[in-house]
């Protein structure tokens, strides 16, 4: 994985006004490139968030973040996007490359998140890595002018390193 | 592993036999409804890229099926790593059953 430059914002931009992407998406992105750039300003120095581009034999096909990365606590966030479709079978297999990262060099405690009601595949992706869900908020976010509830979902350390079958799922991370 | 009064371990696959082990890891996950009956399935199949029959959750499951049925046929631990394989285009992704079943029988030599 290569760690987020400014230089791929356009292709991010791009990846972020899809139909697909912005239904699963917490937020949606509606606006400028230069609003992108402002937007990879305030994450870049930010050491609650790292961002890397997910490539395919030097192919860019997605992104995969941390966020919320909590050192005193040791846990975070995690999040990505597949961009280019015809890689977008590769969605779950990406996640647990990152959950080693976090978990095995990073040693962190737990990964928590927020997951749109709607999202189903990823609800399910979240199941089979180990996730339980924990709770939801009801009308949390005004989406396409229709509120909508938010999943609240953990993956804890030992939950993780138990599944064995994900051991070997490894990346290298800029 | 003993199956049948034949020994499985070290077990170096061609593509045959590789090719009968996606088609029965298939067969299983559409007996536990972990994925959705495959229409015509066969060596064109495409199980990755444009026209793939398989979404994300079912491809992981379908992945970490090939990989346990693997080890367990073959008796060595095998992973499948997807940019290893061959002729595979990452400007049109197009992996099939066939081009995977290649891939598989030279992982296991």
């Amino acid at each position: 994985m290569i760690a987020l430059k400014k230089d791929h914002m356009e292709l991010l931009l791009k990846w972020r006004k899809q139909a697909r992407v912005k239904d699963a998406m917490l937020t949606e992105v509606n606006h400028s490139l230069e609003k992108q750039f402002e937007w990879y300003n305030s994450i870049r120095n930010d050491p609650s968030k790292k961002y890397w581009l997910i490539t395919f034999e030097e192919k860019p096909i997605g992104v995969i973040n941390l966020s919320e990365i909590d050192q005193v606590n040791n846990k975070c966030s995690a999040g990505f996007l597949i961009g280019e479709e015809s890689f977008s079978s590769l969605g779950a297999i990406v996640l647990p490359a990152l959950y080693n990262y976090i978990f095995k060099k990073r040693g962190f405690l737990k990964v928590y998140g927020s997951v749109v009601s709607s999202n189903k595949t990823i609800l399910k992706i979240h199941e089979i890595h180990g996730y339980r869900q924990i709770g939801y908020y009801e009308k949390h976010i005004l989406k396409n002018n229709e509120y909508i509830d938010i999943i609240l979902v953990e993956l804890m350390a030992e939950n993780w390193l138990s599944k064995k079958k994900f051991a070997s799922y490894e990346a290298e991370w800029d | 592993m003993k199956q049948n009064g034949i020994n499985f371990k070290n077990i170096k696959m061609n593509n045959n036999e590789a090719y009968e082990l996606i088609d029965g890891v298939v067969k299983n996950l559409v007996a536990s409804d972990a994925i959705n009956t495959i229409d015509g399935f066969d060596e064109q199949t495409i199980v990755l890229g444009n026209g793939s029959v398989l979404d994300s959750i079912s491809f992981i499951t379908f992945i970490t099926d090939i990989e346990d049925k693997l080890q367990e046929v073959t008796g060595k631990e095998l992973y499948l790593v997807l940019n290893e394989i061959n002729n595979f285009n990452v400007d049109n992704p197009n992996l099939t059953v066939g081009g995977l079943a290649t891939y598989l029988a030279t992982l296991s030599k």
